[in-house]
């Protein structure tokens, strides 16, 4: 089995976003470029040079890897100045560092209360808050916005962001197109180990474009709403099943705004509207079948 | 000390003073003294043989001798029902095989009271001890056992024998009836050397004989010490020689003996030549007794005292059983096992090994901070100990009980510490490993199959433990070749522990998530 292979990110100043579904080699990738995994052959590099045990180049990177914040029986602080002093910054200027970096990720309030009593969006701010520390000039972000609420999703958009402004790099992986599209313009997309696509959103958004969705509309009336569909240009196909009938589109878009205009004038019940595929694994499931 | 280092540091003796930690360290700190106290506690009383007379030595061959013990309580408490035994035998292998003896029993005892006990004896010659053992039985749990038996050493002299013990003259001295040469050869006399013989002594018996009649040949002259063995002499060293005499010459005959204690004969003969007759044959042979006293020297000891417990032994089993076969093994797994294991299950393996900082020396802050707390657990506990066996004077032996179960400690600390952090970077679950290592491997192997020991750390540690003579004094190291070989082993292999462990951590690929 290949977890990652034959795979060069060119990763400017700016956010870049690393697109791809459950089983990529996102996380793989990300942990291999810090020296967490080895690849198992050939060689990996970043920053033109090899991350295993490799203590000077760590020190230039900044990472938030997926999973729960680590250390719980800790405070804030003191997690955060722990992680400080592991990453090199000595003496009391651990404790400043870590004060600030709190701050800059709006846990200053919540510094002296244990990790462990912290919700699911405070962990998610504190391994920001640990990525910030020493001001690496890389960001590696595994999934960093995976199940955040509204409020820490925003605040952690624009600590990306500003990042990012300084002329920092940041990688940021996520299997959501949407949240790297609230990011940036420049997206990787992979798939099984592989690198398939790497460019703007708006190519990638071209690629998508001729993707067959699939929705599915809820009805009491199959027959008589199948009947219906099929008469709209956008209807590549349909099916009518118990209580729904699920059609097959190539334009999506076109296909909802003339759903919408049959509905407002033909008396039929309906119970609901959903695309079935619009999770990102199907996507790729499409591109992969593409390639 | 950089900062990382310092703070790998500081966090893992945050997870030594957790929760985890703290009942182990108590343990470690407090269980030699916690089960020392207890030994002491139902071990306070303490009878002693305070004093034991021989009155009227020295004593010859069936002298009435008599012998008195003093047993005293030197305890603190009352102590009930117990016997005294005296008795009086040889010692042979170590032990006492008695002649005579006599057996008081004790009702009660009050603190500070003595009982005396008395045997008559008649007494036997030859070297023999007068033992006074106060509970031979060992009945009453003591704070002293070793006080318990007071042994004399006593030589009784021997009585000169029976002249009519004596060896006879063999035959054939008077040579041929028939033969119609006559001579006359006489044993003049039988000097010694030395008159007050011990065993031991070298000393020169000498035969004189004189020739009272003509001019002979070929007499053959001897001079022995013997036994007598009814009425025939079994020399135990002999000398003969065959010799002639002019008329009226006297000629001398010499044979050296070690002495040894007992009744011996001291022979002198001359056998007058086959063709000839001896006109006087009875004054050709002497006989005289040689009685070898016994004496004590210092090559003689008495009997062992009887195989007890005693609290420095008790404190010793403690020690080697309990503490540093298993307790200071369990301590250095649960700490320095848990290098990789720990930091996994708080979610931050990939924080720390993504770090700036070396992946070597990752497990070697682990072992410091494992060893360090652990130490000073230990040098708290052994001390304490100390304290409460010796008090706070310092009396030569007895310092080996403080500076030897700590040196062992730390040496078991090092090394299990070691082979335990090479373990957390090799194997997914080291504690269930480690587990199986320290009872069935150290423990239960070790005790079951003999080969086994000799590959365990627990053997290696016993030996360097034994050498250091725990009730012998002040001693940094051992000194003996087994013992310095065990000491380098445990060093050596501790050493290897930890480069391995560090080299493994370089290399190995951790699953972290």
């Amino acid at each position: 089995m290949v977890g990652v292979n034959d795979l060069t990110l060119d990763v400017q100043p700016g956010i870049t976003g690393l697109l791809g579904p459950n089983g990529a080699g996102k996380t793989t990738l990300f942990r291999m470029a810090m020296g967490l995994t080895k690849p198992s052959a050939g060689s990996i590099l970043v920053l033109e040079e090899n991350p295993w045990d490799n203590p000077k180049l760590l020190k230039r990177i900044g990472y938030v890897p997926d999973g729960d914040a680590p250390w719980q029986d800790y405070t804030g602080i003191e997690a955060a100045t722990h992680f400080a002093a592991l990453s090199g910054v000595t003496g009391n200027a651990a404790d400043s560092a870590a004060a600030e970096a709190l701050a800059k990720v709006g846990l200053a309030g919540a510094a002296d209360k244990k990790v462990r009593a912290y919700s699911r969006g405070m962990r998610q701010r504190l391994k920001f808050a640990f990525a910030t520390i020493n001001d690496p000039e890389l960001w590696l972000l595994d999934e960093p916005l995976l199940a955040t609420d509204p409020l820490t999703r925003r605040d952690l958009i624009q600590l990306i962001r500003d990042h990012a402004a300084k002329g920092g790099s940041v990688v940021i992986s996520t299997h959501v197109l949407t949240d790297v599209e609230a990011l940036t313009q420049r997206i990787a997309l992979m798939a099984h180990g592989r690198l398939l696509a790497h460019g703007e959103v708006r190519e990638i958004r071209d690629m998508l474009e001729r993707y067959p969705r699939t929705v599915r509309v809820g009805t009491p009336n199959p027959r008589e709403m199948g009947a219906l569909l099929w008469n709209l240009p956008s209807v590549l196909s349909l099916e009518a099943t118990e209580g729904a009938v699920i059609v097959r589109t190539r334009q999506p878009q076109a296909f909802f705004a003339q759903l919408q205009d049959l509905l407002a004038v033909k008396d039929i019940d309906f119970t609901s509207v959903t695309s079935l595929d619009e999770d990102v694994e199907s996507i790729f499931r499409y591109l992969v079948s593409e390639q | 000390m950089s900062s990382p280092v310092t703070s790998l540091l500081k966090a893992n003796f945050r997870t030594w003073i957790g929760a985890k930690g703290f009942w182990l360290v108590a343990a470690a700190a407090l269980l030699p003294l916690v089960l020392t106290g207890a030994w002491v506690g139902a071990h306070r009383a303490d009878v002693a043989v305070t004093e034991l007379r021989i009155d009227g030595a020295p004593y010859s061959e069936g002298d009435e001798a008599r012998f008195t013990a003093v047993v005293t309580n030197v305890g603190k408490q009352p102590v009930g029902e117990f016997n005294i035994s005296l008795a009086v035998g040889t010692v042979t292998g170590g032990r006492l095989f008695a002649a005579d003896s006599t057996t008081l029993t004790v009702d009660a005892l009050a603190a500070g009271e003595s009982r005396e006990v008395t045997l008559l004896w008649s007494a036997t010659p030859g070297v023999v001890y007068v033992v006074a053992t106060v509970d031979p039985e060992d009945n009453i749990g003591e704070r002293d056992e070793f006080n318990n038996q007071k042994a004399e050493p006593l030589a009784v002299a021997r009585d000169a024998p029976d002249p009519a013990t004596a060896p006879t003259a063999p035959m054939g001295l008077a040579g041929d009836e028939n033969a119609t040469t006559e001579i006359d050869l006489v044993v003049e006399s039988l000097t010694r050397s030395s008159e007050g013989i011990a065993p031991g002594n070298n000393v020169t018996f000498t035969v004189t004989v004189r020739n009272n009649g003509i001019a002979v040949e070929n007499a053959e002259v001897g001079v022995r010490v013997s036994r007598s063995f009814a009425g025939r002499g079994i020399p135990v060293t002999n000398q003969t020689q065959v010799m002639s005499f002019e008329a009226g010459e006297t000629k001398t005959l010499d044979v050296v003996w070690t002495a040894q204690d007992g009744v011996f004969w001291h022979e002198g003969l001359v056998y007058a030549p086959t063709d000839t007759r001896d006109v006087n044959p009875d004054n050709n042979f002497l006989v005289e007794p040689v009685v070898v006293n016994p004496v004590v020297t210092d090559a003689m000891r008495p009997p062992e005292p009887q195989e007890r417990l005693t609290i420095k032994q008790f404190y010793l089993q403690v020690l080697s059983l309990l503490h540093l076969r298993l307790l200071l093994p369990l301590i250095a797994l649960f700490y320095a096992a848990g290098v990789i294991a720990d930091e996994r299950e708080r979610g931050s393996l990939p924080y720390v090994l993504t770090r700036p900082i070396p992946r070597w020396l990752i497990p070697i802050t682990k072992f410091a901070a494992s060893f360090a707390v652990a130490a000073v657990a230990t040098v708290v506990g052994v001390l304490l100990t100390y304290l409460f066996l010796f008090g706070t004077t310092v009396e030569g032996g007895d310092i080996g009980f403080l500076t030897t179960p700590l040196l062992a400690s730390l040496l078991t600390l090092f090394v299990y510490g070691a082979l335990f952090i090479l373990l957390g970077v090799l194997v997914e679950r080291p504690y269930l490993v480690g587990l199986l290592i320290v009872l069935g491997w150290e423990n239960a192997a070790a005790m079951f199959v003999p080969w086994v020991s000799n590959l365990t750390l627990g053997t290696h540690i016993g030996n360097a433990l034994a050498d250091w003579r725990l009730d012998q004094g002040l001693q940094w190291v051992p000194e003996t070749e087994a013992g310095v070989r065990a000491l380098l082993v445990i060093l050596g292999v501790g050493v290897a522990f930890l480069v391995l462990a560090s080299a493994q951590m370089r290399r190995r690929d951790f699953a972290v998530g």
